[in-house]
Formats: C-alpha cells, structure tokens, sequence
C-alpha cells in the first residue's frame, strides 16, 4: 500500500492485491469524507486522474510483487 | 569547476583497445546507403573477440534462430542489417562501459523498453522497434562513459543534484561544464550512428526544445521508456526517482491506455534482457 496524489490534489492510497491482468489487482481508495464511506476504484477505472509516472509505478510495482518475470521485489508499506 | 574537453575524451574513448580494431569501417558499411551484408559479416569477423561477442547474442533465445549460428557472415544474412547493427552496437557499449554495471543495466532495460514503446505505437511511430532500441541503449551512454572515465566528477555531480534538488544533467554542468546528453551525443557522431539518434539524445532532457517535432516526440519516448526500466527496477542510480515530467509525457503523443501494454510488452522481455546481460560480460 503507498500514498499518493491524484492529478486534482487529493490524496488516495494504493493497495496493490493481485496480478496486472487481474481487474481488480489494484485498487485506490479515496479518503471519506465526513460521514461518507472511503470509496474504492479499480486502478484502471481512474487512469486518467493518476500522473503518467504513478501509473507506471503502479503497474510495474504490481508486476515486481505478484508476477512471474523474476523482477526485483519492490519496496512497499504494508 | 574543471570543465572538461568533451573532444578529448570523445577520442580517449574510441581508441579504447577493447572496442573492435576495425569500428569505424563496421558503422561505414552499415550507413551506406546500400550496404553489403556479406562485407559486414567479414568486417565483424576478422575481430575474433568481438566476433565472438556477436555470435553469443545472436545465438540467444531472444533471436529464436532454430538453430545455433557459428559464423558472422550467416548470422548478418538471416537477421538482416537492422537486427544486427543493435548487436554491434551492444557490444560496442557493453565493451566500453564495463565498469558501470548498474548503468549498463539501465541502458539495456531502456532499450528493450524502448523497443516496448514503439512496437506499441506501430505506424504512429517515427522509428520502427530495431531503432528504438538504439535509441534506448544509447540515451544515456555519455552518463555511463562520465561514471567510467570520470568517477570522481560524476560523485560531485550527483551530490551536488542531491543537495541542491536539481536534475543531475544541471549539476553535470556546473561541476564539469557539460552534460551527459551532449557527451554522448559526440560520441554516437563520432561512432557514425545516425545524426537523428545524436539529436535525440542531446535533447532528451529538453524534449519540448527541438525544433524537428520528430526528435521531440522520440525524446519523449525515450523519457517513457526511460521511467519504464526505472520503475521496474533497473535504475541509473540506486537512488534514482521516477519523475516523467509533464513536458516530456505531451511530447511522446501517448496516450495514458497507452501504459498497461507497453509495460506488459516489457515485462515479456525481461529474460531477454537479463541474457543479453550476461551474454555481453
């Protein structure tokens, strides 16, 4: 899980949970607000509100922890 | 600040006893406008060493040749020129940087990322795949020849980028008076390799200044590609952060879709890259 920004400013984290080809093998949860639930969005659901570069992150940091091309693992909050 | 003679080390660098003996008429024949093959194949293989160096890389499982190549001469004629110019040029980089793995690394996932990058565009590219991974191998081949010929400047410059949170071509310039960018694109002139491929990596830390819109959006490809190796993990510099800037992304005309297969087509390419590794020390 890692903290980051959306394009708008706020501030969502990442959970990575499974593989890139799974559709819901990352998601980015939203923080609440005042008496609502956290909303949770597939990645790929959100692509245009994420930079370039924290797509590439999430993609290439899903394949280095759950796929099988013997990446380096990478470095993530848990 | 000691500004150093990028000429000088231009030629301290080609005259390398570990480059092939005969490296200058090798690039002549593969940029005439219609080379022959078969004096290729003879010009690569009158240096035994390199001759060897090539055939490994042709016989590795990223070619997929059905069976194993042992003379040069086949070699260039079933691979055709493109194929083998990237190997010529492998080896030529890979024979002059040995003492900067990590960057090394770096320059070969960029090339294979490259490659990702415009098999993935297709027509919409300037550059077909093979040239891609030219155009990634050498982007940061001035890097790579500083970190080899001048350890102790490059230290300064990357504490000097730390320190002062500036990119470290800035920093290059004020510890050495220039940067990687305009270093290896002398080099690549120098080595006889397209005038595009120099352009572009003279510009590829100022992707929205050229004036060809050609070299800007190959800069900002190789940016892409680039931030691709990195985030993989094969960075220039362990402490390397990814940062693709704004300028650079509108530049390579992708589009965000874009990213999902482009880093699957990498990822494919991930044992390819770690043989051509190995293949190449």
């Amino acid at each position: 899980m890692a903290g980051l920004e959306l394009l708008d400013g706020r501030a969502v984290k990442v959970i990575l949970v499974g593989p890139r080809d799974h559709p819901k093998g990352a998601m980015v949860a939203f923080s609440s607000r005042e008496g609502a639930a956290a909303e949770i969005l597939p990645f790929h659901d959100v692509l245009e509100r994420l930079s370039p570069t924290t797509i590439l992150e999430i993609l290439c940091s899903q394949e280095r922890a759950f796929g099988q091309s013997g990446l380096e693992p990478p470095e993530l909050e848990t | 600040m000691t500004p150093i003679d990028l000429d000088q080390l231009v030629e301290d660098i080609i005259t390398l006893p570990s480059l092939p003996q005969n490296v200058d008429y090798i690039t002549e024949i593969m940029n005439s406008p219609d080379p022959s093959m078969a004096e290729l194949g003879k010009a690569i293989a009158t240096d035994p060493a390199f001759a060897l160096k090539t055939l490994r890389l042709v016989n590795s499982a990223y070619y997929g040749l059905r069976q194993q190549v042992s003379s040069v001469e086949l070699a260039v004629n079933l691979l055709g020129l493109k194929v083998i110019r990237n190997l010529v040029v492998t080896a030529m980089v890979c024979d002059t940087m040995q003492g900067a793995q990590t960057l090394l690394k770096h320059s070969v996932a960029c090339g294979f990322a490259m490659r990702a990058v415009v098999a993935h565009l297709g027509n919409a590219s300037p550059i077909d795949p093979e040239e891609g991974f030219s155009y990634g191998l050498l982007h940061d081949i001035g890097k790579v020849v500083f970190e080899t010929f001048l350890p102790e400047e490059t230290a300064q410059a990357y504490a000097l980028a730390a320190e002062k949170g500036i990119a470290l071509h800035e920093a290059e310039r004020l510890v050495m008076g220039a940067d990687h960018a305009d270093l290896g694109a002398r080099l690549v002139l120098r080595w006889r390799l397209p005038a595009r491929l120099a352009a572009c990596i003279a510009s590829h830390h100022r992707a929205s200044a050229p004036d060809d819109p050609v070299v800007s959006q190959i800069a900002g490809l190789i940016s892409v590609a680039d931030t691709v190796a990195l985030c993989c993990g094969y960075p220039a510099h362990p402490e390397a952060k990814p940062n693709l800037l704004d300028r650079e992304w509108t530049a390579s005309r992708l589009e965000k879709q874009d990213l999902p297969p482009i880093v699957e087509a990498f990822v494919q390419s991930v044992p390819s890259l770690e043989e051509m590794m190995v293949l190449t020390n």
